[in-house]
């Protein structure tokens, strides 16, 4: 966590394009009357994709719309680490998972190509103001670590040279394609199966089986309790 | 009712009790911070946590839990809680530990030092060390305009501030951003907050993050003598308590009284006070060759009575200000009607308002705790955001419940409640009440000065009374007509009749050459240069308008040094304490009057305060209750009055809350607060912080 | 002090008994500013268990007239003695001066009527106001 505030360069305005002002309305009609309010983190991350990052004019703007306070909107735009409150890189903006099982598996090799590549410190931009990193607590592809999240999609599996890579593919426009970054299908094991191959799993032969040798138990339980009252009984 | 078993002794609550208030009820303390019985539950501070017998094996926060939350025991026995176990007892030392974790321990120079509800509390429930060794957090000041101080370091985030600005003020400045650890509470206003009910958030704060402006490093709270008072800055009369130290009042607290101001009090009543050291009149001047010089008191009064016996009885008049008493209102009344004259007026604003029509007809009847039972209000002439803010907030309080309407014709202003706007007319008033209160069941109207000050006023407080009996707004059990007042004398003087008698000229008639003596009691908000050749008599307080044209000036106590008796607009007589003496050789005013009928040679019979009270009581029975509202009669009279409303509409009367009186403009506190409302500078010495400018100090993780 | 002194008005001083003990135990160790001489133990320890320490003053034994880096070394709060160490003092640091109460040159606040004789301003005090 960190002391968030907003930045002290702030553009003169702030306007939803056609699109997005459409898809608002129909945000805000989602709840009922009197309860506009509730549409308040939906707009907001429209106005951050919009923008990039969560302006003042933008989160005034906002506010206007939903009727509400100002301070109200800029309570939510600050509580959630998820709203940029400074300007991010124009291409991508890099958040590093660096929650243990991705910390375990290498991600602090990926921060420290952050700082040399981008900027030395989060949430500054890059020379050339493309990029910008973050580093950030987990985002839940813990199978896959490491692993980093630019924009809405998830690039797993990565290495130092995978993720330079990936950085490279941004800064020339052709980002890779999301999910791992190795011969991999989604999470499944690497290097393909390592269990459940034996073939008669699947061509139904073990069917019952588990069955048959219940009851197999059970029998030789029944016969046994039989021999034992065989037993006592001449006795009695 | 639900029973309950506190710490081993069954009780029985009302519906709905908060645990924390069951307990205080029973007399079990619970400490708190962030719950405040006038205020929405936020439950963040978990300093009352207690124990449930029987519920969740962990302590329970008694502010957000009621009464009718828990399950009774076994056989139906009632639930049982425990306030002082070794669980609560653990659960309260480490509440405080974390409490203090990011607390300064700076007590030695800050201002709440004494009156800390943090000291105290870690006093009585904390333990004796903290076993943090890391660095504090340290939180950059806020600029709250100039009333109040921030220290947000000391902050421990109970959002009492943030909770009382929203609801109570019904201002949304502000708020609490970030979260966890770095959870700040910012005003979100450069120029400061924007409600006339702001530093109330000073008392509310339980620890010294938010602190009085004016007197930062003036005074320790055990160093005051207190003196329970009644404020006279508006008509509400509310319950204040003076502090004072030596002979200087150096701030002034709220008193609770649920029937006028709950436990608020403006901004002007809280910090008007330091204009009582500016401004004053301390020894009496008298004209001479067209340039006062200071006199003694004997020649002065014998001046002034050989004017007055020069004069004749119908040559002489006499004005009380805004802020005259009852006692000198009727000595000064007593002695003009010795002297021949029936030239008395107390309404220097002109407000027509006769009182011989009855008390109702002047008098906020319901009551200011009935604005709670209304269903719909109109407002006729009047801004209460400006001339009374915490019966505005009252009335706020009530919207907030919901079920209730607000109509407003004078100007479109900001009353902090959404309102329907009826336009500034007059005209249409009648037609206008009828419709605010079709299917009302407690309709209430408010008719302030903006309606009443001006030639049409009886007309339309006429046509107000009228539609008032017929619109179900006067019924048996229910009297919602009301008269909002702006000035604190206005009741009192109207009571005791100190307007003019038969053949007898009012303010505007003493003006313009009415008059060869002219007695101001306190009265500078008249426009002085129509007094023309008049000997004028300023009796008073403070160097304002009266002075300045004055020939005679007597010097007067004001509210904090003298023991008065005022009416609020309800008519309930309350009765202010001397907290200080007047300075130098000023005087009580009814001492001052009493003096000049010896020398006029019209004794007045009454030797002290005791036996002028008599005399008053005798006349006027229902003063001598105080604090109570007698029975005020009917509306019936002026109702019959009738009389032709004019198209002009109604203006706002009040252009500057925080200078309507004497006092007020001599206060530098006040120009400073009027100047930033204003938005023309910023006052100087205020510290200026904006926010939201500030670099995003980034590091995640 | 003589040892005429010391034997006759033997309060407010030294006395002879320190100057037997300090002839026979002490050893000098330094002297400040002022003019006192600091001793120690020479051998053995004393009630703290280390080496005891003790000063004879120059004139009137008035302990606050020891100066802050001989405080340290009499108090057991460090044992390197002021004269072995290379602190030079900033020059904003004003001399040491030991409590003046009691003596004329006490402290006297602002408003004292011992001070100058003349009443200082109170926050009680008023603006009247004048006429122009």
């Amino acid at each position: 966590m960190s002391v968030r505030r907003l930045n002290p360069d702030q553009p003169s305005g702030f306007a939803f394009s056609q699109a997005n002002l459409d898809w608002a309305y129909a945000t805000i009609a989602k709840y009922p009357a009197g309860k506009q309010a509730s549409a308040v983190i939906p707009l907001l991350w429209r106005a951050q994709q919009q923008e990039a990052w969560l302006t003042k004019p933008a989160i005034e703007h906002v506010a206007g719309m939903l009727d509400m306070a100002y301070v109200r909107v800029l309570e939510v735009a600050t509580f959630y680490t998820q709203f940029q409150l400074s300007p991010v890189g124009k291409v991508a903006h890099v958040q590093v998972c660096g929650t243990t099982p991705c910390q375990l598996r290498g991600s602090e090799k990926l921060l420290s190509l952050c700082r040399t590549r981008i900027a030395p410190r989060a949430h500054e931009l890059s020379a050339d103001s493309k990029f910008s990193w973050e580093e950030v607590e987990c985002l839940g592809a813990c199978v896959n670590a490491p692993m980093v999240m630019i924009d809405k999609d998830t690039y797993e599996d990565l290495t130092e040279v995978s993720f330079g890579a990936l950085i490279d593919g941004f800064e020339r426009g052709t980002p890779p394609k999301p999910g791992p970054q190795i011969a991999r299908v989604l999470s499944a094991p690497v290097g393909g199966q390592t269990t459940l191959k034996d073939a008669k799993l699947y061509d139904g032969s073990n069917v019952g089986t588990w069955r048959t040798a219940f009851d197999e138990r059970e029998r030789v339980k029944a016969e046994k309790a039989a021999a034992v009252a065989a037993a006592a009984a001449p006795k009695a | 009712m639900p029973k309950l078993n506190i710490d081993g002794t069954d009780y029985e609550f009302e519906n709905g009790t908060p645990l924390i208030e069951a307990c205080g009820q029973v007399g079990i303390e619970i400490p708190r911070f962030c719950y405040h019985e006038r205020l929405s539950i936020a439950g963040n501070c978990r300093m009352c946590l207690i124990e449930v017998v029987g519920g969740p094996p962990k302590p329970q926060a008694s502010c957000a839990m009621t009464v009718n939350d828990l399950r009774p025991g076994k056989d139906n026995a009632p639930p049982q809680i425990k306030t002082n176990s070794p669980m609560v007892q653990n659960a309260r030392h480490g509440v405080m530990e974390f409490l203090l974790i990011n607390h300064p321990l700076d007590c030695p120079i800050c201002d709440q030092g004494g009156e800390c509800d943090l000291q105290d509390q870690a006093m009585g429930y904390g333990i004796d060390s903290s076993r943090f060794i890391e660095n504090k957090r340290a939180v950059e000041e806020k600029f709250l305009g100039p009333l109040v101080k921030t220290v947000m370091t000391r902050c421990i985030q109970c959002t009492r501030c943030v909770r009382f600005m929203t609801e109570v003020a019904g201002v949304e400045e502000m708020g609490a951003i970030s979260r966890g650890e770095d959870m700040e509470i910012v005003g979100t206003i450069e120029k400061g907050l924007t409600s006339e009910l702001s530093a109330n958030i000073i008392d509310l704060c339980p620890v010294g993050a938010l602190t009085s402006k004016p007197t930062a490093f003036h005074a320790r709270s055990w160093e005051f003598r207190k003196t329970e008072s009644i404020d006279v800055n508006d008509a509400l009369g509310a319950n204040i308590r003076v502090d004072a130290r030596g002979n200087e009042v150096v701030r002034v607290l709220p008193r609770v009284n649920d029937a006028i101001n709950e436990e608020w009090i403006s901004d002007k009543t809280r910090y008007v006070v330091d204009g009582l050291k500016t401004q004053r009149l301390d020894k009496p001047y008298i004209r001479e060759n067209g340039k006062l010089r200071p006199g003694s008191w004997d020649e002065a009064l014998k001046l002034v009575a050989a004017k007055l016996k020069a004069a004749g009885g119908g040559r002489t008049g006499a004005i009380a200000g805004d802020l005259a008493g009852v006692e000198e209102m009727f000595a000064l009344k007593d002695l003009f009607a010795r002297l021949g004259s029936t030239n008395v007026d107390c309404r220097q604003d002109g407000a027509r308002l006769d009182p011989s029509l009855g008390r109702a007809s002047y008098l906020f009847s319901s009551g200011i705790a009935a604005i709670e039972d209304a269903d719909a209000l109109l407002i006729i002439g009047s801004n209460p955001r400006l001339e009374a803010p915490v019966l505005n907030a009252r009335v706020r309080k009530r919207w907030l419940r919901g079920g209730f309407t607000v109509s407003v014709i004078l100007e479109n202003a900001d009353l902090t409640y959404p309102v329907q706007y009826l336009g500034a007319n007059a005209e249409g008033l009648a037609a206008a009440a009828v419709q605010a209160f079709a299917g009302k069941q407690k309709p209430m109207m408010i008719i302030g000065g903006s309606a009443l000050a001006r030639a049409d006023g009886a007309a339309i407080l006429a046509a107000a009374a009228k539609v008032a009996l017929t619109a179900g707004v006067v019924k048996d059990g229910w009297n919602g007509f009301n008269v909002l007042h702006t000035a604190a004398s206005r009741v009192g003087g109207l009571d005791i009749g100190f307007v003019p008698g038969a053949g007898g000229r009012d303010v505007a008639a003493m003006l313009n050459g009415g008059v060869d003596v002219l007695y101001l009691l306190g009265a500078d908000e008249i426009d002085l240069s129509r007094t023309g050749k008049a000997f004028v008599v300023y009796q008073g307080t403070h160097g304002d308008a009266g002075a300045h044209r004055a020939d005679v000036i007597l010097p007067g106590a004001a509210y904090t040094e003298k023991f008065a008796t005022y009416v609020n607009t309800e008519g309930r007589p309350q009765m202010t304490s001397r907290a200080v003496f007047p300075p130098g050789d000023a005087k009580e005013d009814w001492a001052i009057l009493r003096a000049l009928s010896a020398e006029a040679g019209q004794t007045l019979p009454y030797d002290n305060l005791s036996e002028l009270r008599a005399a008053l009581y005798v006349k006027f029975p229902h003063l001598a209750a105080l604090g109570t509202v007698a029975a005020h009669g009917s509306l019936d009279a002026l109702a019959h009055l009738g009389g032709a409303i004019n198209r002009e509409p109604l203006r706002a009367t009040i252009a500057d809350f925080y200078l309507t009186n004497p006092i007020a403009r001599a206060s530098r506190t006040m120009a400073d607060c009027s100047r930033a409302r204003l938005g023309a500078v910023e006052p100087a010495h205020a510290t200026v912080q904006r926010l939201p400018t500030y670099q995003s100090v980034g590091s995640t993780g | 002090m003589s040892l005429f002194s010391e034997v006759f008005v033997w309060w407010g001083g030294n006395t002879w008994g320190t100057r037997w003990y300090t002839w026979r135990h002490g050893k000098r160790v330094g002297e400040d500013s002022q003019g006192n001489v600091y001793y120690i133990q020479r051998k053995g320890i004393g009630p703290l268990g280390k080496p005891r320490r003790w000063v004879v003053y120059k004139s009137y034994a008035e302990s606050s007239q020891i100066p802050p880096e001989w405080h340290g070394w009499m108090h057991h709060t460090v044992d390197t003695l002021p004269t072995d160490e290379t602190y030079h003092p900033r020059p904003w640091q004003k001399p040491h001066r030991a409590n003046m109460t009691g003596t004329p040159q006490a402290y006297r606040p602002a408003g004292s009527i011992l001070a100058s004789g003349k009443r200082a301003a109170s926050d009680s005090d008023y603006e009247p106001w004048q006429p122009k």
